[in-house]
């Protein structure tokens, strides 16, 4: 079956001459449907950059990007963001939520974005909301929820497209760990209900949620765990650990 | 300190050149707009009187027999007069074509002494001095060559008078060796048969002049004699005027005329300047507030870290104002330079009635003031929001996040309940964001719009006034002037001549009623075919019966329907009031009847007044009469749309002033937006936008700023038009004025809304250009 992503021989320099900066070289990576997959390593080891990449907000040095099969990383702006409305959804380390919008408005854009009707993005949009605990948050502004909420929010907005793949940058870097482990579990049943993540996240106790972590230092994967069966179990977790050691 | 604050000023403008550049623009606006406007007021600071005192000019000229005009000078209301000078009309060859009018000015003149404008008078044989519009018309200037009166003659200077009655000056000993003209059947022994020599200030004042009946008519002879009379009461020269025209033998002018000609048209283009004026530097102010008040907001970490390393809020407040003055300081000299060499045009229409050249650059101390002002409000401009950005504490201003908004943007709520797309409510929220900066914006807007309904009224006020020539008081198709020809003979000509559907006689007099002098206009022809505008009341229909204009009702105290007495000529005569006229000279003094209501011996020589057959062509019936009269007729014919006002160069100007500030405001409040919202405009490309969506979300914030500045600035547009109307013309503007039909602001309501599209779809490219992923990296 082909992979939702492949990615081979993947590589970024940030500027040049003198100022050139290698912050990703030679990643390979494939995510399968249904993948819970988590990047880790160090800051600055290269994998927001390598998220980024992949949910089409940058283009690639070098390498080649597919989704479904098919080339990204030589699309068009314009098509590169009809992807990202439908096929990948979003979601950041700060929410980056429209603080005054409402919950309701900041989870129905993608879809009005994408030209579903207002009527059927409302219906999504209050679904999602629903099931991520969040209806009565519905007609508030970002700015008036908790961090944990917030960040609930933000995947209801990810998610409102139905995207083939949910790409996460440290969603839990900005949130205190009872609001993480909020975001933590919403992730988890995601992904059991076969949504493919990828999970950028520099703290391992996250990480082991998935089903296969990613090593990276300096722009490079050093190491994977499979973790699939395991997840969240101590087992688990005592075996992602030497991965950074 | 100070050269910190340099750093920061030179390394802002580096990175930001186009910002910087839109705000320098507004400031060289406002300076030239400011800098045009005080020369103008310098310049029409009674320049007729400056003018009257530095040639200690006449109250009254007379021109006619040497003995008529010695006798007028023993009038006992003369306290200072000159003997005679002797005008001679000679050919002209050389640069200068046609003839012209000498006058024999003695070296030592004290009275209606000719200002040297250039160069210096005639002192000795062989040099001549022209009047300014000549030297301007025929390009002659201190050196110049020109034959006069067969003689070769050197031009030594270019001179003005406050009353042109003569197109050059020589000394008494020259022009006896000049050669007159031949007498032609036409020259009627003054300065008016001059028409030939070209648009000449004396050949004007002969025709303003024969237009007020202040004439008389002085024999054949080419040569007569000149005098100005200094009288004990200046504001007596009307009423001794009057007296003297009663000569057939002398024409007549006054100072008070020429005065009040000038000063009418001055006034209103001052009014009108200062009132744009006034509109561009208020705009400007928004602009300004807009700018700093946006950098202050989008500067907030920068602030925050001057406030930590030891910048004190007011260091911050006068590093934000000095940004601002330094920006000024480069930007302004560009629209002083502007404003100099754009000054001299904006005044030629008004000087030239005087027969004075356009005044040189703004002087240099003027040009100084106008910095200091420009530099001192773009100060007031800054200080308040850079103040508020002083006072934020450097926590505050460091914080990585922003505090975010405490309730949902209205402006997106109204959007969406109105069903508008997603980008519009986008567009709408970002609009708004900011309430102040978005008020600012939209006050700009408003003025444009405001100043785009008055060109719009002043243009339908001009096509009725074309339309319509009896609201500008000359109900006719055409009217022909003429010294030469006898009336009978005139009368025998336009018989003959095709097109003419009603020949009437036009006789200007000067009335007097309650010891009240008015100007008045006795018609003899049909009165239907010559009515006149008559807002309240009728017309005059039958002899005994007449109308006043506003002016002269109040005047008089008179309402419709009583009867005055009125005098003309020395003769008296009853007319009932039967209407208000619209009366557009002399500030609605002014009174309309009938040649059969008038003692026949008070009426001077008329003016020929025509209707023309529907569908004559003007031009060619008045080339026909022109023809006919062998250079004899002068004829008159309407202006046409594109000439009928010498101060729509000023209205388009500052209206084009104020759409540029608009448009840079409008841009400034886009841009800064943008900016701010940089991170938002990431995240709306991450969530799936694609570019044209923001670009349309850029386009519709400028439009939901424009609409409301719509909604405002029609009707303060109306106001406005209706006011300066109201403020250049007391008596008659109102009923004059047109507003602009709901056809044209129709039409012009989206040609501008696509104008604001088209400025924000500038901003919009900035708005395409954010990087997703470093903005979301560099939050």
């Amino acid at each position: 079956m082909t992979p939702v992503i492949e990615a081979r021989g993947l590589g970024k320099v940030h500027g040049s001459g003198e100022a050139e900066v290698v912050a990703l070289r030679d990643v390979d990576l494939d995510l399968d449907h249904g993948e819970f997959l988590a990047v880790t390593g160090p800051s600055g080891c290269g994998k927001s950059t390598l998220l980024n990449l992949l949910g089409g907000l940058d283009r690639p040095t070098t390498g080649e990007i597919s989704l479904h099969g098919e080339r990204i990383d030589d699309a068009g702006e314009a098509r590169r963001a009809r992807l990202r409305r439908s096929e990948l959804g979003y979601v950041f380390q700060f929410f980056n939520l429209i603080d005054n919008l409402t919950v309701a408005d900041n989870v129905e854009l993608p879809a009005l974005l994408a030209g579903v009707p207002t009527r059927e993005a409302r219906r999504r949009a209050a679904r999602l909301l629903e099931r991520l605990g969040l209806a009565e948050t519905a007609g508030r502004v970002p700015g008036s929820l908790s961090g944990g909420q917030q960040q609930r929010v933000a995947i209801a907005r990810a998610l409102v497209n139905r995207p083939s793949v949910l790409l996460a940058d440290e969603p839990t870097g900005n949130l205190d760990s009872a609001a993480a482990r909020e975001v933590v579990s919403v992730l988890r049943e995601r992904s059991e209900e076969g949504q493919a993540i990828v999970l950028v996240t520099h703290d391992l106790r996250v990480a082991s949620a998935a089903h296969r972590v990613l090593r990276m230092r300096d722009g490079a994967v050093v190491g994977e765990a499979d973790l699939e069966g395991e997840a969240a179990s101590g087992e688990a977790l005592s075996r992602v650990l030497p991965l950074e050691g | 300190m100070l050269r910190a604050a340099g750093r920061l000023i030179r390394a802002d403008l580096r990175q930001r050149p186009f910002q910087a550049v839109l705000t320098g623009l507004v400031v060289a606006i406002a300076a030239a707009a400011l800098l045009v406007t005080l020369h103008l007021r310098d310049v029409m600071s009674e320049p007729f009187d400056d003018l009257m005192r530095a040639t200690n000019g006449a109250h009254v000229t007379v021109t006619g027999p040497r003995d008529d005009v010695a006798e007028a000078m023993t009038l006992a209301e003369v306290a200072e007069a000159e003997a005679p000078r002797r005008q001679l009309r000679v050919a002209a060859g050389e640069q200068a074509r046609g003839r012209l009018v000498v006058s024999a000015l003695p070296v030592g003149a004290a009275v209606d002494r000719p200002l040297a404008t250039e160069g210096r008078l005639p002192r000795r044989a062989g040099e001549v001095a022209v009047l300014a519009p000549l030297a301007l018309g025929e390009r002659l200037r201190p050196g110049s060559a020109m034959r006069l009166g067969g003689v070769r003659l050197t031009v030594v200077g270019v001179a003005v008078t406050a009353i042109p009655t003569a197109d050059a000056w020589v000394v008494p000993d020259q022009i006896a060796a000049l050669t007159p003209a031949a007498p032609e059947p036409g020259d009627p022994g003054d300065t008016s048969a001059t028409a030939d020599t070209g648009a000449t200030a004396a050949t004007a004042a002969t025709a303003a002049t024969a237009a007020t009946g202040a004439t008389g008519a002085t024999g054949d002879s080419p040569v007569v004699f000149e005098a100005g009379l200094r009288l004990r009461d200046p504001d007596d020269a009307d009423l001794v005027a009057a007296r003297l025209a009663a000569r057939p033998s002398l024409r007549v002018s006054d100072w008070l005329e020429a005065r009040t000609n000038f000063t009418e048209d001055s006034r209103r283009n001052f009014a009108i300047l200062a009132s744009a004026t006034l509109l561009a530097l208020l705009a400007t102010g928004f602009t300004l507030a807009t700018a700093i008040g946006g950098r202050a907001v989008a500067d907030r970490r920068r602030i925050g870290l001057l406030r930590s390393v030891g910048v004190t809020p007011r260091g911050v407040t006068a590093m934000l104002v000095g940004h601002y003055l330094a920006l000024a300081l480069l930007a302004a000299p560009f629209g002083l330079l502007a404003g100099s060499l754009l000054a001299p045009s904006l005044f030629d229409s008004s000087l030239g009635l005087l027969g004075m050249s356009p005044p040189g650059p703004p002087a240099p101390l003027l040009t100084g003031l106008v910095l200091v002002l420009v530099l001192v409000a773009v100060a007031l401009a800054c200080a308040v929001p850079a103040w508020r950005a002083g006072r934020l504490p450097p926590v505050v201003a460091l914080q990585p996040t922003r505090s975010g908004a405490r309730r949902a943007s209205r402006a997106a709520r109204a959007a969406r309940a109105l069903r508008l797309p997603v980008t519009a409510t986008l567009g709408a929220k970002d609009a708004y964001v900011r309430p102040v900066r978005a008020a600012l914006t939209v006050a700009s807007l408003a003025l444009a719009a405001a100043l785009v309904v008055c060109v719009l009224a002043f243009e339908a006020t001009i096509d009725r006034l074309v339309a319509n020539p009896a609201l500008e008081g000359e109900p006719w198709d055409m009217e022909i002037f003429t010294d030469a020809m006898r009336p009978a003979e005139v009368d025998r000509l336009l018989a003959t001549v095709d097109g003419l559907r009603v020949i009437g006689h036009r006789y200007d007099v000067r009335a007097t009623a309650g010891g009240i002098e008015f100007q008045g206009r006795v018609i003899d022809g049909p009165p239907e075919a010559f009515a006149f505008a008559v807002p309240e009341g009728r017309g005059v229909r039958r002899a005994g019966e007449v109308t006043l204009g506003r002016g002269a009702l109040d005047a008089l105290g008179v309402e419709i329907g009583d009867t005055v007495t009125l005098e003309v000529g020395g003769r008296a005569f009853s007319a009932r009031v039967v209407g208000r006229h619209i009366e557009p000279s002399d500030d609605g003094r002014g009174a309309v009847t009938l040649a059969s209501s008038v003692p026949a011996a008070a009426l001077p020589r008329p003016n020929w007044i025509l209707r023309l057959d529907p569908g004559a062509d003007t031009e060619r019936v008045g080339a026909a009469i022109e023809r006919l009269g062998e250079g004899r007729l002068l004829v008159d014919r309407p202006l046409g749309s594109a000439e009928a006002n010498p101060v729509r160069l000023i209205v388009y100007g500052v209206t084009a002033l104020l759409l540029a500030i608009a448009a840079v405001n409008l841009l400034t409040t886009l841009l800064l937006g943008v900016r701010e919202r940089r991170r938002d405009l990431a995240v709306l490309g991450a969530v799936g936008a694609t570019r044209r969506q923001l670009t349309r979300t850029v386009v519709f914030g400028g439009l939901v700023l424009a609409v409301p500045a719509a909604v405002l600035g029609l009707p303060l547009g109306a106001v406005l038009f209706t006011t300066i109307v109201r403020l250049t013309d007391s008596a008659d503007g109102a009923d004059v004025a047109r507003l602009p039909s709901w056809l044209s602001v129709a039409l012009a309501l989206p040609v501008g809304l696509a104008a604001v599209a088209l400025v924000s779809a500038l901003a919009a490219r900035e708005a395409r250009r954010v990087a997703i992923a470093s903005a979301l990296r560099a939050e």
